[in-house]
């Protein structure tokens, strides 16, 4: 069982209309009501896979009722610690004729102490039964930013794996627990970001296996030494050449390198399944198993852990 | 009259040492028309931070996060005072014996999300309390203050 950790799970509400117009009153066309953020796109893509997958977490009120019947229909179990407050929305408007989208992201809902340390109790539970835990993306208000070091703490005493997928301070704080593999898709907010900042500077910090996504190749690296992985050390980079402005999903490429992690693949085929997946992934999770096949075939791997110069 | 509420956890003689400089620099005779109150963090509430104007809050950073008093008193008076007291002014006052960094970001995490404006930049200390740091601590209450009848 894979479990992954959504601490500021999302409804994602879609309006699709002709045409909008501001000020006035506007009929839509279509409307989804989906459950989004970083783990929950990730679990969907377990689960599509066939694996057996469990999201923890933070959910409240009716937008949390949302997530978890949204999740079920996909075939994904859920074990929600309830918070008092509503769990955020975030509302899309596609105006077709203009081919413009506009987004309003409400604001995160704050955590009560109460309210987090009944998680943790419930995640030191939930975690002990697990194969690896994947913490994944944005943090609710009131949380600390070193929440997914403590989370990958309390893995690390269950012997469970954790891979952490986060910006920021949040993805910082959690290198010296020794995650099992971590997973930036920018430099944004890394102290000494710029080009320095690679796989081998997360090694150095702590984590045993590293990737960094770097607009449609993925470079990766694992520590030598028993502490590291199965499998070379790398550095390598995986990339799908001749699809210009392609970007891959970063949450379909968490799932996609959980083999390595779990089953012991090697990780030049875990890197190539998880390009193909972070090609074949939309925002949500939902993977087009067609274009999985046709990409997969096509991901080059090569060593190396320089930035694609597309 | 404007009201300044100063919050605080006072846990060491360092913390109470930068409590008393705060409470000083805001109640300065040189600023006219400021009332401050002084609630401990575990006893204030959300009629306190509505009742006031600007606030000041201090705490001791614990193992890089603020303390559990003033998260307690966070957790109690969000969401009651979320609209009402957007923009108000306010001071920060960390102590710590190490890194104090980890406190001041979450505290500040929180106050962004209340839409506080943070008048000055933290007074945060880590190790021995100085007379600079005393002397900081002290203008912090007393420009706090100033901005409530400015």
């Amino acid at each position: 069982m894979i479990l992954t950790v959504a601490l500021n799970a999302t409804v994602n509400v879609a309006y699709e209309a002709g045409e909008i117009a501001w000020g006035a009153s506007n009929h839509i066309s279509r409307m989804t009501c989906r459950a989004g953020g970083g783990s929950l796109a990730v679990a969907r893509v377990l689960a599509g896979l066939g694996e057996d997958v469990l999201v923890a977490g933070f959910a409240g009120g009716g937008a949390g009722n949302l997530i978890e019947a949204d999740l079920a229909r996909a075939g994904v179990a859920t074990a929600f610690t309830r918070i008092g407050r509503e769990s955020r929305r975030v509302v899309e408007v596609l105006d077709e004729a203009r081919e413009q989208s506009t987004r309003l992201s409400e604001p995160a809902p704050f955590i009560t102490t109460e309210e987090l340390g009944r998680f943790a109790g419930e995640f030191r539970k939930l975690v002990a039964g697990a194969d690896a835990v994947v913490l994944s993306g944005g943090l609710a208000a009131g949380l600390p930013l070193d929440i997914y070091a403590s989370l990958a703490s309390y893995a690390a005493e269950a012997s469970v794996p954790a891979i952490v997928h986060a910006g920021g301070p949040a993805l910082w704080r959690s290198l010296d627990r020794h995650p099992a593999l971590v997973l930036i898709a920018s430099t944004a907010g890394m102290p000494g970001a710029g080009a320095s900042v690679g796989p081998a500077a997360l090694l150095a910090r702590g984590s045993k296996a590293a990737a960094m996504l770097s607009g449609a190749a993925l470079l990766a690296a694992v520590a030598p030494g028993p502490a590291g992985l199965p499998g070379p050390g790398g550095p390598w980079r995986a990339a799908l050449e001749g699809y210009p402005g392609l970007s891959l999903s970063a949450e379909a490429v968490v799932a996609g390198l959980l083999p390595a992690v779990v089953q012991g693949w090697a990780w030049p085929d875990a890197l190539r399944h998880a390009v193909a997946l972070g090609a074949s992934a939309d925002l949500l999770g939902e993977v087009d198993l067609d274009a999985y096949d046709l990409l997969s075939s096509e991901v080059v791997l090569a060593p190396g852990d320089g930035p694609s110069p597309g | 009259m404007a009201r300044l509420l100063i919050v605080h956890h006072t846990s060491s003689p360092s913390m109470q040492a930068m409590l008393e400089a705060v409470m000083a620099g805001a109640g300065t005779d040189e600023i006219e028309g400021v009332e401050v109150v002084t609630r401990a963090a575990l006893t204030a509430s959300a009629v306190d931070v509505l009742g006031a104007d600007g606030y000041l809050l201090g705490t001791p950073a614990n193992i890089g996060y603020m303390s559990g008093a003033l998260k307690h008193f966070f957790d109690g008076i969000y969401y009651p005072c979320l609209e009402a007291t957007q923009r108000r002014h306010y001071g920060l006052y960390v102590h710590g014996n190490n890194d104090t960094g980890g406190a001041v970001r979450a505290v500040e995490t929180i106050t962004t999300g209340l839409r506080w404006h943070r008048t000055r930049p933290p007074v945060a200390v880590a190790g021995e309390v100085g007379p600079k740091d005393l002397q900081a601590c002290w203008e912090l209450g007393a420009t706090v203050a100033a901005e409530l009848v400015s």
